[in-house]
């Protein structure tokens, strides 16, 4: 997608972003407790209305690049060709998946397994593909649970911080 | 003159002293592995002073962002890679002085400056800061109202390529600090029935997210590729490679570059990062031999390194009178004051002023750390270049996910940075920039309470804000630094156009 498109789509979302926050800011109750001022809608609105104000500057600017690019009958200087592809699209779902995994479960598994899960699936995604062999992810492992670990003793030993047991509770 | 020594005499303990070569050698790792920020070690350490006393915790913190902003120029100059953007410009004359076997000069030349900026800069903040901290204290809503307006300005037309992305991305985060209760009569903002939006997002754990988690997933886009096949260049230190008449003609070089710093510092969200090439650019176009900047001379050298650690005193300054935070990491240590009960601002000087000047003591020492760790275990650090990312990465978010769980107990905290890891990630994405979005976030509430302040104690009357002078003032200057972009733009354009 060349940069000129991908900008008026930006300015399109933050159109309908704006809109969004202008539709909710309209719901904001009305608390009177000074004379003069204004109320808590009064912030957002005015960001609501900058948001679309800015879309519409985004896709006019864009439009004009456009146009420009047209009448010169040549292309604005080439974009880089973006580095992405399906092994990038899959690292990033996976680190995701493993971030959300973290979240979700923390309190029922606790800290430690949430953290080698995360860990391990976090090195393996992000690893060079030469460095994904059954001994590399081995030493992952052993990496993912020692620091796991180790964290969890010194925050919850040395620095008092209850992080969360979960299954593990009493056994650590 | 009393509170200096007394801030001294704080801070000269075992375990403060300790704490800062701790700071300042993990600052310095992280600085010097790319991809890695001091951003990034302030993150991850913040949730270790949770439970610290303020001046340990500071000892710590303040020697993580001397390290993180000096430890730049190893990977700059040895791996032709900048270790962190405030070293961008060092590469360009540190790598070529490497390539043809000077690169344990370019080392030497490049800790000494960075030493002698950070230095001169913090002697300027320590007697600059308090001066202003007596003005600011007078200063009533409608001030505080138009320096907020005018710090958002600044950032968003300066920092990004495109200023009303920049602005979009101001404004965006505008929008997220008003999540929950507002201020002043606590109405509920976009919570959406979620009662765990009701006190809104906590500011340690967004700025991890922004900073730490987008970076992972940036990564997880690019790919990481294995620094251990990078090739690192052969050094050989031998005192700091810069010969008395290279020092004496490069005075006015330094002295520039040190100001530029301070003055980057000083403008609120950007720092380091703008500062080295800002400083390079003005060494360059006002040296007598511009055509060998780029080939490998110090000069270059020297105007990077000199002005990103003298962007440290500035970028202290607006935190520490106004409570607006000069760069990245000034956020941060903006959050851990908040953790630690400090309020920055004026009053910090008058209510907390042995911590100011205990603060301003540990600059200054971390410098000193800074400079004999970096000369003293420079090989060790070379060696810590080919940590791999993917395995160190990994380990730094847990960490930064510790960090933000510990800030109030809560998992909600954790699912913040990744929240706001991709809210990071598309801003990277779509170059609007982190640094108007973070300042959005911090300034929201002072600016909206003193814009309601302001208005209620003038009586609706939207005038006084520009009729109290210093408040008019400002918003003058934010009117024009608009104009001034809109006019520079316009006029790129039609210069375009006619070439």
């Amino acid at each position: 997608m060349s940069k000129v498109k991908k900008d008026t789509i930006i300015g399109a979302v933050l159109i309908a972003f704006g809109a969004f926050i202008m539709y909710f800011s309209t719901g904001i109750k009305i608390i009177k407790t000074a004379k003069y001022g204004v109320s808590s809608a009064f912030f957002p609105i005015i960001c609501a209305v900058l948001l679309v104000l800015l879309g519409v500057l985004l896709i006019i600017d864009s439009v004009n690049k456009a146009r420009k690019e047209k009448k010169d009958g040549s292309e604005l200087p080439a974009e880089e060709k973006e580095k992405f592809s399906m092994a990038s699209l899959i690292r990033m779902i996976f680190t995701m998946l493993a971030l959300i995994f973290f979240v979700a479960f923390l309190d029922l598994l606790g800290f430690v397994i949430c953290a080698i899960v995360l860990q391990l699936a976090m090195m393996i995604a992000l690893a060079p593909d030469n460095k994904r062999t059954r001994k590399d992810i081995v030493k992952y492992a052993i990496i993912s649970v020692c620091s796991s670990v180790i964290i969890y003793l010194l925050f919850a030993k040395g620095f008092d911080l209850i992080l969360p047991g979960g299954v593990l509770k009493g056994v650590m | 003159m009393d509170l200096i020594i007394g801030g001294f005499g704080s801070i000269m303990n075992l375990t403060c002293i300790l704490l800062i070569f701790a700071g300042t050698a993990i600052g310095i790792i992280f600085g010097a592995i790319p991809g890695l920020t001091g951003t990034m070690a302030v993150s991850l350490c913040l949730s270790m002073t949770f439970g610290m006393a303020p001046i340990q915790a500071f000892s710590m913190l303040c020697g993580l962002y001397i390290g993180g902003i000096s430890g730049g120029l190893i990977s700059a100059i040895l791996l032709k890679i900048p270790g962190t953007p405030s070293s961008i410009a060092t590469t360009f004359d540190g790598a070529p002085m490497a390539a043809r076997g000077e690169s344990g000069r370019a080392l030497g030349i490049g800790l000494l400056y960075s030493f002698l900026g950070g230095l001169i800069s913090i002697v300027v903040l320590m007697f600059l800061a308090p001066v202003i901290a007596k003005v600011a204290i007078k200063f009533g809503p409608q001030e505080y109202f138009s320096v907020g307006v005018f710090s958002l300005t600044m950032i968003s037309v300066m920092a990004g390529k495109s200023p009303i992305k920049g602005i979009a991305s101001c404004v965006i985060g505008l929008f997220f600090a008003m999540v929950g209760s507002a201020p002043i009569d606590n109405a509920l903002r976009f919570t959406f029935g979620w009662s765990k939006l009701t006190s809104g997002f906590a500011l340690l754990p967004c700025m991890i997210g922004l900073f730490a988690v987008s970076e992972l997933l940036i990564s997880a886009k690019e790919g990481i590729t294995d620094l251990r096949s990078a090739e690192v260049k052969s050094y050989r230190m031998k005192g700091f490679g810069i010969t008395k008449s290279e020092f004496v003609s490069n005075i006015v070089n330094f002295i520039r570059s040190a100001l530029i710093g301070m003055g980057i510092g000083i403008l609120p969200g950007i720092g380091g990062g703008t500062a080295n090439v800002v400083a390079y650019s003005v060494a360059q176009a006002q040296s007598k031999h511009p055509e060998k900047f780029g080939t490998g001379i110090p000069d270059g050298i020297i105007a990077s390194e000199a002005s990103n650690n003298a962007s440290v005193g500035g970028a202290m300054i607006p935190l520490l009178t106004l409570g607006i935070p000069g760069d990245t990491v000034t956020a941060l240590l903006l959050a851990a004051m908040i953790v630690h009960g400090l309020n920055p601002g004026p009053l910090l000087f008058v209510k907390n002023a042995s911590i100011v000047y205990s603060i301003f003591a540990m600059l200054l020492v971390a410098h000193f750390v800074m400079l004999f760790i970096q000369y003293i275990g420079m090989k060790g650090f070379v060696k810590l270049l080919k940590i791999p990312k993917h395995i160190l990465l990994p380990v730094v978010i847990l960490l930064c996910a510790v960090g933000a769980f510990g800030n109030n107990n809560r998992i909600f905290d954790v699912g913040a940075i990744i929240f706001f890891g991709f809210i990071g990630y598309l801003l990277v994405k779509y170059e609007f920039g982190l640094s108007p979005f973070i300042l959005g976030f911090i300034l929201c509430s002072t600016v909206e309470t003193n814009l309601r302040n302001g208005l209620s104690f003038s009586k609706g009357d939207l005038s006084s804000f520009i009729t109290h002078p210093i408040s008019g003032a400002f918003l003058a200057v934010a009117v024009l630094t608009v104009c001034w972009t809109v006019i520079k733009n316009i006029r790129k354009k039609k210069k375009l156009q006619v070439e």
